[in-house]
């Protein structure tokens, strides 16, 4: 390209000289070639995730006819902390289902969700031998009387920096899915979550001071593990279509014995899921250099089209808000349509993979059940995935962030409504609010087995949402955007805590917001309810709760003057405005959604007369309607 | 009246609905607008009646409309503001206003249906007569059809609500399995249901014209006469369900438009839609009569007695 400098110095020859002109303007031209040619706007830059700590290499093969796994995995565990690491503990996650007797299962009622467990197809996992890469024998202790954790000395420990490779043979049981895993419809769908001894995650820390973080599987629990890379190929009968965690091989192999052995490849995960059926279709589209495919029943591609559709329109979305997909290191995102009587497998999120259940295809399209669960599952992706926090000690970090983010997202894609029929509609975050009013105190932190299942719900998903929602409306988008893109930035790939989010807030938004935050709403039981208690010549409002979120009231006077804004501070219980106003607004901009009760917050003083006729003549078509019965007829 | 000169008035009714038996259908219809009185009866009834159930609720949510919450949901439909408001304890709307109106519901409503079946006799009288009937005549047409028009419309109420419950609860049962199958069923019920109320509304046009207050006859000729006027019945009937659903759609899109406290606006709106609707009904029932009354060579066809 000429030196634009030469131009300017020198515009007479410009001028003077024809050819220059068409030379200038043919350099421009492929200019814009150039830029019409660019390549698409590229995910950001690719992230140096931490080595690996928790690594496996699994070849296993499924039997339809009876359910069942047999694999064999060497597992690797990589010491990145500086005390050594005397024993191994691993998860068996599916002997939760091996009885009603289970922990989990006596917690759960024999449910999740509304499905239900089945006695006479439970699931378990069994541990058949286990050594070190070098042959010597080890020894499985239980931890738990459901075997659900176990350890296994070392004979040596794992000194800091050092890594340790188990070699492993199991057989796992797949349970008829209820929770999350287990096969269905016959036994032509088989979904594989949990399935195979995975690690606990081994930390040096204030609370764990060298010591494993795993516990018994609890029923409220999820899951928490380690990054690492997982090779793994399944054996599956022919003609099954299969989807999983990563990067399928190119080719599947083909055996001698009908069977058809998939491969796949995935690095920087905390987990590995897969899904198989002889009757899947797929769908694929390419978001954002995203490869996104949908794997669904025939009878299902209503679902997997709007799934996909709200996968395509979260995915950017989130890309903005807090950085790229898997930090640009995950190539594939996988969607998988349950199958109707699949349903407990459904809204469930894994690495690059997530599953949506069948109950939203029953609905109506105006109820968007698919879209909440595709977007909701979409932004585990950011928020478990990379920033893999404690799902069990702590599981308002992800599912509080996760669904924040689904709110945030359903109000940009489908106007915030979860339904919107007939004209009527309701948001997911109207849905929240319901929720939590039912136990406002109800703390954020504490782990999953703390709570029952509606305080949970509570803790878990809606009030950090909540409370998260009403810090964006009153810091604003823009501060929010820094606290949000600063928090997944700094620990992707890493395992945060409360503390550590907290460190970032205040950094990004300040110590006020953070003490409320924190210390109010996540450790403290504080509620608020504000509301207008008189107006007439004097208006009376007044603040109950320990909440401290400070506010403005919005005060109209008369028709003529336009209305005043006054601030009202947290530490001013009661308020007083005199003039005799004929219309007051507390948080008239709607910031704090954590207020047990919007309805009391504004109040005129004398019925509206235009609504009363307004309602007067509703009222008036209704009853005509009713007495004559003749509305459709 | 002398019993001569109310013989010689039949004879000479009966005269003129036999020469009327050639008319078209379109006749019949027009005469909805010639012969307004039922029209004009029916909303001055049905809304004569509503007014006192619609001031005692809007005198129950009054106070409501001090929160500006209340107005929004109104305006907005929004199930947000519906739920922060049912779950608040600001609105304690109702009271005595909102209870009075709630007990009267009912009776007022078992009185409106007893003053239609009335008013049936004679509309559908004047519909049928060949010149318009008198005040008296029209009073006295009401009171003739009362008991068998009640026992039809009882009947049919019945049966549509028999049927289209179990359609309903089949199609809900169907549709966990089978979304699609379940449409069908709904629409099928849907369809059984409307067919059956057709069936007994031109039952009542039969009875009358027949002069026939045996039921079961009534309906099976009424049977009779759909099958031999299926597709003008069919026309009809459709073609008045198509007009009350573009009807209602153009009524609900323009009242949308218009904001909460243009009640003026939207008074006229509603009101114009309901007499539109009423009048639809009328030619509906207008053209039934004129359908069975075509089918001379099946009836015996006898004067109307008055």
């Amino acid at each position: 390209m000429s030196n634009p400098k030469s131009k300017i110095q020198n515009p007479k020859s410009k001028i003077q000289n024809p050819k220059s002109k068409i030379r200038c303007l043919w350099l421009a031209l492929l200019c814009c070639v150039g830029l019409l040619r660019a390549p698409a706007p590229s995910l950001g830059q690719a992230t140096v995730p931490p080595p690996d700590v928790a690594s496996y290499t699994i070849v296993a093969a499924y039997d339809p006819q009876t359910h069942t796994l047999t694999g064999q995995q060497t597992a690797m565990y990589h010491n990145h902390t500086t005390v050594p690491i005397p024993t191994l503990v691993f998860h068996l996650y599916l002997n939760a289902f091996r009885s009603a007797e289970t922990l989990w299962l006596r917690e759960s009622d024999l449910r999740l969700r509304g499905y239900s467990f089945d006695p006479n197809a439970p699931g378990w996992i069994r541990i058949d031998q286990i050594a070190l890469a070098d042959g010597t024998a080890l020894t499985v202790k239980p931890l738990d009387d459901d075997e659900t954790l176990v350890e296994v000395a070392l004979p040596q420990p794992v000194a800091p920096g050092a890594s340790v490779s188990v070699d492993i043979a199991f057989t796992a049981q797949f349970p008829k899915a209820f929770a999350r895993t287990g096969w269905a419809d016959g036994g032509d769908f088989i979904f594989g979550g949990q399935w195979f001894p995975k690690f606990g995650v081994w930390e040096e820390n204030e609370r764990h001071g060298g010591a494993w973080n795993a516990y018994p599987f609890h029923a409220n629990s999820e899951f928490y593990a380690d990054f690492g890379r997982y090779d793994v190929a399944l054996t599956l009968p022919q003609g099954w279509v299969i989807a999983a965690t990563g990067t399928a091989a190119p080719t599947a192999k083909a055996n001698a014995d009908g069977t058809v052995t998939h491969t796949f490849s995935a690095e920087h995960v905390i987990d590995f899921a897969w899904t198989a059926s002889p009757k899947y279709r797929e769908m694929t589209r390419k978001v954002e250099g995203v490869d996104v495919r949908v794997v669904y029943y025939p009878r299902q591609r209503a679902m997997a089209r709007r799934a996909l559709q709200a996968t395509a329109g979260a995915l950017p979305l989130y890309h903005a808000w807090f950085g790229a997909y898997g930090k640009s290191l995950y190539p594939h995102l996988t969607v998988v349509i349950v199958p109707p009587d699949a349903g407990g497998a459904g809204g469930m999120e894994y690495p690059t993979l997530f599953t949506v259940g069948a109950l939203g295809g029953m609905m109506p399209a105006c109820v968007r059940m698919i879209e909440v669960e595709a977007v909701h599952e979409l932004g585990h992706q950011w928020f478990q995935s990379v920033v893999a926090t404690n799902e069990a000690e702590e599981p308002w970090l992800d599912e509080g962030f996760t669904d924040y983010a689904t709110i945030r997202a359903m109000n940009a894609l489908y106007d915030g409504a979860i339904m919107d029929c007939l004209g009527w509609n309701f948001s997911y975050l109207a849905m929240h609010r319901l929720q939590y009013i039912m136990y406002p105190d109800t703390p954020m932190a504490g782990a999953a087995w703390d709570f029952d299942s509606l305080q949970y719900g509570i803790a878990t998903y809606s009030k950090p949402a909540l409370a998260l929602t009403t810090v964006e409306r009153t810091v604003g988008e823009a501060a929010m955007q820094r606290f949000l893109s600063t928090y997944f930035d700094r620990y992707a790939f890493a395992h945060p805590r409360a503390e550590d989010v907290r460190a970032v807030m205040e950094e990004t938004l300040g110590a006020e917001v953070t003490t409320w935050f924190f210390e109010q709403l996540v450790h403290g039981n504080a509620t608020l309810d504000m509301r207008v208690v008189t107006l007439d010549e004097q208006a009376t409002l007044e603040r109950e709760g320990d909440l401290c979120i400070p506010t403005t009231v919005r005060v109209t006077r008369s028709g003529r003057q336009a209305p005043e804004t006054l601030a009202w501070p947290c530490d001013t219980p009661t308020l007083t405005i005199d003039g005799a106003p004929r219309l007051v607004e507390i948080d008239p901009a709607g910031a704090i959604v954590l207020d047990r009760d919007l309805a009391n917050n504004q109040l005129r003083r004398a019925p509206d007369p235009a609504t009363g006729a307004g309602l007067a003549v509703r009222w008036l078509r209704f009853w005509q309607d009713f007495l004559w019965g003749g509305a459709v007829w | 009246m002398v019993e001569n000169d109310e013989r010689q008035m039949v004879n000479a009714e009966w005269q003129t609905v036999d020469r009327e038996r050639r008319m078209g259908l379109g006749a019949y219809l027009r005469r909805v607008i010639e012969r307004p009185r039922g029209w004009a009866l029916s909303y001055l009834l049905t809304t004569g009646l509503a007014l006192g159930p619609a001031l005692l609720m809007t005198l129950a949510w009054a106070p409501l409309t001090r929160h500006p919450l209340f107005s929004q949901i109104l305006a907005t439909r929004s199930v947000d503001a519906l739920s922060d408001f049912v779950m608040s304890g600001a609105g304690n709307g109702g009271g005595i206003w909102g209870t009075l109106a709630l007990l009267l519901a009912f009776p007022i409503w078992v009185l409106a249906r007893l003053i239609w079946t009335w008013l049936e006799g004679g509309t559908l009288a004047e519909y049928a007569a060949g010149q318009p009937l008198s005040w008296r005549a029209f009073a006295q047409a009401g009171w003739r059809w009362f008991g068998a028009f009640l026992t039809l419309n009882l009947l049919g109420a019945v049966l549509v609500g028999g049927v289209g419950g179990v359609a309903l609860l089949l199609a809900v049962f169907v549709y966990m399995r089978s979304p699609a199958l379940g449409w069908v069923i709904a629409g099928a019920g849907l369809a059984l249901a409307g067919l059956i109320a057709t069936w007994t509304e031109v039952a009542r046009a039969v009875a009358l014209t027949q002069n026939q207050r045996g039921v079961f006859q009534v309906l099976g000729a009424a049977a009779r006469a759909m099958v031999r006027q299926a597709l003008p019945l069919a026309a009809l009937v459709g073609g008045g369900l198509a007009l009350y659903g573009l009807l209602y759609l153009a009524h609900r899109w323009l009242v949308d438009l218009l904001p909460l406290h243009w009640w003026l606006p939207t008074l006229l709106i509603q009101q114009a839609y309901t007499i539109v609707r009423l009048g639809i009904r009328l030619a509906r029932q207008a053209g039934q009569v004129g359908l069975v009354t075509a089918i001379a060579a099946w009836y015996d066809t006898k004067a109307i007695m008055i």
